[in-house]
């Protein structure tokens, strides 16, 4: 049993139901755990991957650098979520993933890993569903990017973000944490900081959602549901709460 | 890097930034005002309004206003009556 094996085995979990005997083996999985400073890479665009990486604690997000110097943050990441997994077959990263603030991180050594799935096929299976559920993830974000007002997006992206602590057993009552700011919506979106600061504003004065201090708070949940449109089906989530 | 506060006052009323923005220095501050500003008005644009009256003030950390982008003056309004056609033969 290790922490970083426990977290991992729970985050499955939200996706389906993990065999006793697999259950143990993801638990037993172990590695390194690292504090990570506030704004510090990861895992860098170009290095070979050579561990998977669990949120024990904090916030990650991933992006990619254009070549103006301009960042676009294509995800953000809870504690229990594992940001890696789609890149453990990988021979080198294509993007950065990286700590929005002081974070607690687990890294398993990919050797492990792949033991894992060649002799676990309930695990396996779990493994493939959490990656195809981020293909999911990063489907709505484009949908979202694309083809919603700002209003909508900004919406959009708390509704998520709601759903997904409120899965990983990070939500309190209507509250959960979010610690970004405004700049890093501003990235994950693809609008101004001016644009963001303005949208948040409007959100908070019409009651349906406020972010204050590293905490989002949802102050009306139908309405917010229906100004971002937001159906979570694309999360695949099966439980939406820590047993 | 310095903190800036970028406050919003336009017909929507004023969006005061508590949070700030770390910039390298006030100009790109001023550049990412300007930017701001052309995006508000470039949504607003997309529902079938322009309205160029608002403005942005630029705060340091102590809140001390040190700059103020206009709306209207972030961008070119060229006026005049519509273009002729052109010649679509080319010749």
């Amino acid at each position: 049993m290790s922490q970083i094996g426990d977290t991992l085995a729970f985050h499955l979990s939200r996706f389906g139901e993990l065999p006793e005997a697999d259950a143990q083996a993801v638990r037993r999985l172990d590695g390194e755990v690292r504090r990570v400073d506030r704004h510090q890479d990861v895992l860098s665009d170009g290095e070979q991957p050579t561990h998977a990486v669990v949120v024990l604690e904090g916030f990650l997000f991933r992006y990619t650098m254009g070549r103006q110097g301009v960042r676009q943050v294509h995800s953000f990441y809870l504690p229990t979520e594992a940001p890696s997994l789609e890149t453990i077959y990988m021979d080198y990263m294509d993007n950065s993933l990286a700590t929005a603030v002081d974070s607690r991180v687990g890294f398993v050594p990919l050797e492990r890993l792949y033991q894992l799935i060649d002799n676990f096929p309930g695990a396996r299976k779990l493994l493939w569903r959490q990656t195809l559920v981020q293909g999911g993830i990063f489907r709505e974000w484009l949908i979202r990017n694309s083809n919603r007002t700002a209003h909508g997006a900004v919406a959009h992206l708390f509704c998520e973000m709601f759903a997904r602590a409120d899965a990983a057993g990070l939500a309190e009552g209507n509250t959960c944490p979010m610690p970004v700011t405004q700049e890093l919506i501003g990235q994950a979106l693809g609008l101004s900081v001016v644009h963001v600061n303005r949208t948040l504003q409007l959100l908070r004065e019409a009651g349906l959602v406020d972010l204050r201090g590293g905490i989002l708070s949802i102050l009306d949940r139908e309405r917010l549901w229906d100004a971002a449109d937001f159906d979570p089906r694309y999360l695949h989530l099966k439980t939406t709460s820590r047993d | 890097m310095p903190l800036y506060h970028l406050h919003i006052r336009d017909a929507q009323g004023t969006a005061r930034d508590d949070e700030g923005v770390e910039f390298a220095d006030l100009e790109a501050a001023r550049k990412e005002a300007l930017n701001g500003a052309r995006s508000l008005m470039a949504a607003d644009l997309l529902k079938g309004a322009l309205d160029p009256r608002g403005y942005i003030e630029i705060a340091d950390e102590s809140g001390r206003t040190v700059d103020v982008v206009r709306f209207r003056d972030s961008f070119t309004f060229v006026e005049g009556d519509q273009l002729e056609a052109e010649d679509s033969t080319g010749r």
